[in-house]
């Protein structure tokens, strides 16, 4: 099917906006990866706490979702760190399967307290600049959805400096590499192990935010985003930063188009097609490291 | 609920529980009134104790369609293609399948059928596809949040059909929406059940609802109705026995209920007196604007630009 220029080219924009939270999920993801070597099955549990976190704010205290960045990325990270330090380390025993299943646990956890707090209705809020957009001639481009790039953007690079450029990235790019010799020069593992997961958490939260105003909130919707988040880890690099931007915009792009042109049902063909192609020829990933 | 000595069952509220609840009730003898459930394998398995109120799918779908045909011819006219969005499980692509195969033979050509997944990260492609192509009358058969976003996305892309004409619709019917979304949802119709506005029971009912603070579904007054109707039968059965349930039931002619229907007529286990209404969503309320019978409010067709 043929579709005039103006459309394909609102799709590939539209599919660079989504694709800019696929990446804020998917740093969280890739991040938690890089350096504890787990596979974060509570991440999307999260990802709905999170929102429905953003959802009363609104609803209860009148807080802009924006605003409310401010109040949950702490918050997540404080839980983050929390649920590594107490729940996730030392329920794992020292063995990288035992936490598959304990966050896959969480995840259950979380979702049915959300199922039982909020009943599994669909929520979602208002607010005023919801429907704003910019009338860029082929397409109005949703204002609210230009902020979640700017800020996820933002975020990413937030991220990258952090590890780059501090201490506290130094110590986590050292854990991640040799978490025994960190050990043996006094970085406290299991801190830097906390921090890390914390940093994902709040990722998470600081998505949520930016999904709120446009989207809505259920309690089994974040699975809905992280199975391509998953997709996005693996095909930019597990563990690596600019591997997951740019490989959750280049999804988002994908995804888009082959909803164009297949059809929505099967946007996701053309995800996993290449899922499978990067798996098969270059299975570290367009930017990971050599195992 | 064997062992309970339970005499009968109001309940299922969803197609899919309903299939299985009345199967096990079945095995007990056990009279089980449904009062929302629309797939038409509840009645269609010939089974003795289940009686359902309310219409089913093939009803509500003919329904949908001689009257959406009705409301064009009254209007003179105006609109002649159709678009198609529905959700790609059982409900919404059996429904278009349905839509696709019948509309042409009623006048209406159907650009172009567009199926998508629940849930559904964002809608702006096919927003972008409804704007492409122009339809006069969209046709989404979706859950709440695929149906909502979908009419916030289109608001947003400015995007005026004629007409937004829902069947069944998880969100058109929904005060919920009404309330949240009043400019996205404004003068978007539904062919859907509810309850009939002209009877002052169900007036009151839904007042006292509101008064609670709660939101007017359609459920409420099936399931009201559903209970109202079991309570007749249990008065004239005069018996906890639940074949005489069962049997004051299948000759029940109930007429005092807070539906659009006529007198209750069950034939195989289905009410036949049963049918849909056809809603708009006016203002802050939704009103019932089709069959004229029922109805409390005039539909606004086409939509002002």
């Amino acid at each position: 099917m043929m579709f005039s220029p103006e459309i394909v080219m609102a799709a590939v924009l539209n599919g660079v906006m989504t694709g800019s939270v696929y990446a804020l999920i998917a740093l969280g993801l890739t991040l938690v990866y890089g350096v504890l070597h787990i596979i974060n099955f509570a991440h999307g549990a999260m990802l709905t706490a999170a929102m429905f976190a953003v959802f009363v704010g609104h609803a209860v205290f009148r807080i802009d979702p924006y605003a409310m960045i401010a109040v949950v990325a702490p918050l997540f990270f404080a839980l983050g760190y929390a649920l590594q330090r107490w729940v996730i380390g030392p329920a794992a025993h020292g063995s990288e399967s035992n936490v598959l299943l304990v966050t896959l646990g969480l995840s259950i956890m979380i979702e049915n307290a959300l199922l039982a707090g909020f009943r599994s209705d669909t929520r979602s809020i208002d607010v005023p600049y919801a429907f704003s957009s910019l009338d860029l001639g082929f397409t109005f481009l949703s204002v609210p959805r230009l902020v979640a790039f700017g800020v996820s953007i933002a975020v990413a690079f937030l991220l990258w400096l952090l590890l780059a450029r501090t201490d506290a990235g130094k110590a986590i790019r050292a854990v991640a590499k040799e978490p025994t010799g960190a050990e043996l020069v006094g970085i406290r593992v299991e801190h830097v192990f906390a921090v890390t997961f914390g940093l994902g958490a709040a990722c998470v939260a600081v998505a949520a935010c930016l999904l709120m105003p446009t989207f809505y909130v259920s309690p089994r919707i974040g699975n809905a985003f992280v199975l391509v988040a998953f997709t996005i880890v693996v095909l930019g690099g597990m563990g690596s930063i600019p591997g997951a931007v740019l490989g959750a915009l280049f999804v988002g792009v994908v995804e888009s188009l082959s909803g164009l042109f297949f059809n929505e049902s099967l946007a996701q063909l053309g995800v996993f097609l290449i899922f499978i192609l990067v798996l098969l020829l270059r299975p570290r990933g367009l930017f990971g490291a050599k195992a | 609920m064997q062992s309970e000595g339970v005499v009968a069952i109001v309940g299922g509220y969803a197609s899919a529980i309903c299939l299985a609840t009345t199967q096990a009730a079945a095995r007990y003898d056990l009279p089980y009134v449904v009062d929302v459930g629309v797939t038409d394998a509840i009645v269609n398995r010939g089974l003795k104790n289940t009686f359902r109120f309310g219409p089913g799918f093939g009803t509500v779908t003919q329904q949908a369609m001689d009257n959406l045909t009705k409301i064009n011819e009254a209007a003179g006219k105006p609109a002649k293609t159709v678009m198609l969005v529905h959700e790609d499980g059982l409900f919404g692509a059996g429904l278009a399948k349905l839509l696709q195969a019948e509309l042409p033979k009623r006048g209406f050509e159907v650009l172009d059928t567009l199926p998508h997944p629940t849930p559904a990260r964002d809608m702006t492609n096919i927003a972008l596809q409804i704007k492409a192509k122009n339809p006069d009358i969209l046709i989404p058969s979706s859950y709440y949040g695929e149906f909502v976003l979908l009419a916030r996305t289109m608001q947003q892309q400015k995007i005026k059909p004629k007409a937004i004409y829902a069947v069944l619709n998880g969100a058109a019917s929904n005060f919920r929406f009404v309330k949240e979304f009043p400019e996205a949802a404004q003068f978007v119709m539904d062919c859907n059940h509810w309850h009939d506005p002209r009877k002052p029971a169900a007036e009151a009912l839904r007042k006292s609802l509101e008064a609670q603070g709660k939101f007017w579904t359609y459920n409420i007054p099936m399931n009201y109705s559903a209970v109202l109707l079991l309570a007749d039968a249990l008065e004239r059965a005069a018996s906890t026995d639940r074949a005489k349930v069962t049997e004051a039931l299948a000759s029940s002619t109930f007429a005092d209920h807070l539906m659009p229907y006529g007198p209750t007529k069950f034939v195989n286990g289905q009410n036949t007196g049963a049918a849909p209404v056809n809603t708009q969503v006016q203002g802050s309320d939704i009103k019932v604007i089709f069959p004229a019978e029922f109805s409390n409010a005039k539909v606004v067709f086409p939509v002002p630009a």
